[in-house]
């Protein structure tokens, strides 16, 4: 018998639950699991709170499923519409996980964006460590425009004390550039009314009871005392427990009902979105945008295509946006795959076999690498980790030309394990 | 810290949370889900979706739910009724699959809501 081939385009969450989904619903299937990166993971390992140690164990059962037998992972695959649309009749379902694109772009001139920033702080690879480091390291306030848990987990680790920070997962070199950043209130400035955030409670809550931070809320919306709005208990005793005062006073200053703009003088302006009423003008800052993702190229290109190939399903945020916690991404892998055995022909398959599958899609790598490649780079962090007597969670190397390659934390290479 | 799955579960079991929980750590007793509090990783999908609210962090428990966040821990710590060991930590409620056994409370709770 033949088995089934699925082509899962994309490592990260969304593309290793369905993966997971696939093995557990169908019985006989070889998932060729690939990924732009060089490693597998995606933003489950460079995208989740590195003082969020519990959050970060998500990986954990995703470690189980690019081990299994019936999955090949190929990492540095870089994949076209085109070529997706050429090879897909050669498998009998293609998953495409292959996430958000890039950071919504905005009128503000220039700022960070916080996959550069969140990039940084994880540790990832490709990012501008010097410009992120020179735009954070300036004695300037910062403004974070966005009203989603990445913001939030922006401004919590731009506002808490060396202390905590040498307690995360962050690696040395960032904890050092956030300690030596001058003590300067981090604004955070929120289109949406408290009734609307998509952030979530605890995470205010958070700031407050567990790090002790001292945060003042101000709303410039006229939600206030409005019944089919007003914020929930939960969200209001949350935002309530947030001092007053002055701005100065404080560690972080939330604007709720806000929104922010670039003077003609590179000044960054803080008004209300209900008035437009001027609250706060800031001479110098460096803005940090986490407004949301665009599509990202794979997606845009596939719909501008005149056909959608037949057999490609869209899994997490490369269909819906960036929406929801990890888990939305699980639900979503099981609905998918739900549509997947109902559109699978009868019978064997009739598509490629596991080993013709593997060679087809390792085409499209000038320089791929597999689960031998991942493998080392696991053996090596820890190997790594133990030398330096730093946590492993700080260390992420990935297989590169010469060698292993740090991320945002260090240039050098460190050679191949022999 | 680990979410709590309380008594509004019992006779429910609407399993919405299984599917969104990113670590499988919900597993089903016989008449109610409970959480590994040893496997929960905090990250709230469950609390999100559950019909029923019977989901909360142990933290933010109703002071009349409180007996819950023990006993799902006792769940997976103390052999079941009529178990020699206990389940602990298997890592993946899918694989467990459902038990059919509920701790003593829970089987009280759901046998006296049907009397």
């Amino acid at each position: 018998m033949t088995p089934r081939v699925c082509w899962v385009v994309g490592a990260g969450p969304a593309g290793m639950y369905a993966t997971q989904a696939i093995l557990r619903s169908l019985e006989d299937v070889h998932v060729v699991l690939a990924d732009r990166r060089r490693v597998p993971f995606g933003l489950g390992r460079f995208g989740i709170a590195p003082d969020h140690p519990k959050m970060r164990r998500v990986v954990t059962p995703l470690e189980r499923i690019v081990e299994d037998d019936r999955v090949t992972f190929i990492g540095g695959v870089e994949v076209s519409a085109a070529r997706l649309a050429e090879l897909a009749p050669g498998f009998d379902a293609v998953v495409i996980a292959s996430g958000a694109g890039a950071d919504h772009p905005t009128d503000l001139g220039d700022t960070l964006a916080s996959r550069e920033v969140f990039g940084w702080y994880n540790a990832d690879h490709g990012v501008d460590t010097a410009r992120v480091e020179e735009a954070l390291g300036a004695d300037r306030e910062v403004v974070v425009v966005g009203g989603g848990n990445v913001s939030i987990d922006i401004v919590r680790l731009l506002a808490v004390g060396e202390d905590r920070l040498r307690a995360t997962d962050l690696p040395e070199r960032v904890v050092d550039v956030l300690v030596a950043r001058p003590r300067r209130p981090v604004h955070l400035v929120v289109r949406s009314a408290a009734s609307e955030l998509k952030f979530s409670a605890p995470m205010i809550t958070e700031l407050v009871h567990e790090l002790g931070l001292r945060v003042r809320v101000r709303r410039h919306e006229s939600y206030w005392g409005g019944s089919s709005d007003s914020p929930s208990d939960e969200r209001r005793s949350s935002l309530e427990l947030a001092v007053s005062g002055d701005d100065l006073d404080v560690d972080v200053v939330i604007h709720l009902g806000a929104q922010a703009a670039r003077a003609a003088d590179g000044a960054i302006e803080i008004s209300s979105t209900v008035d437009g009423g001027s609250l706060v003008r800031l001479a110098e800052a460096t803005v940090i945008t986490a407004i949301g993702y665009g599509p990202g190229a794979l997606m845009t290109d596939l719909r501008a295509a005149p056909s959608w190939p037949e057999n490609a399903y869209v899994c997490g945020w490369a269909g819906n946006g960036a929406k929801g916690v990890l888990g939305t991404n699980k639900a979503d892998a099981l609905r998918i795959v739900e549509q997947i055995r109902e559109g699978l022909a009868p019978g064997d398959s009739r598509r490629l076999d596991p080993a013709a599958a593997v060679a087809a899609v390792r085409s499209l790598a000038d320089d791929p690498v597999g689960i031998e490649e991942w493998r080392a780079t696991v053996d090596a962090e820890i190997l790594e980790a133990t030398r330096t007597g730093r946590g492993v969670e700080r260390i992420r190397l990935q297989p590169g030309a010469d060698g292993l390659q740090f991320g945002t934390e260090r240039k050098e290479s460190l050679p191949w394990p022999t | 810290m680990a979410y709590v799955i309380s008594s509004a579960c019992i006779d429910v079991t609407d399993q919405s949370c299984v599917s969104v929980c990113p670590v499988d750590c919900i597993y089903e007793g016989d008449r109610k889900l409970y959480v590994n509090p040893n496997e929960c990783i905090d990250c709230g999908a469950c609390e999100a979706v559950c019909p029923v609210t019977a989901i909360y962090l142990s933290t933010r428990l109703p002071e009349e739910e409180r007996l819950h966040a023990e006993d799902n821990a006792r769940f997976f710590a103390e052999p079941l009724p009529g178990r020699d060991e206990p389940l602990g930590d298997p890592g993946d409620s899918v694989a467990v699959g459902r038990i059919g056994v509920d701790t003593e409370l829970v089987r009280r709770l759901a046998e006296g809501g049907a009397s």
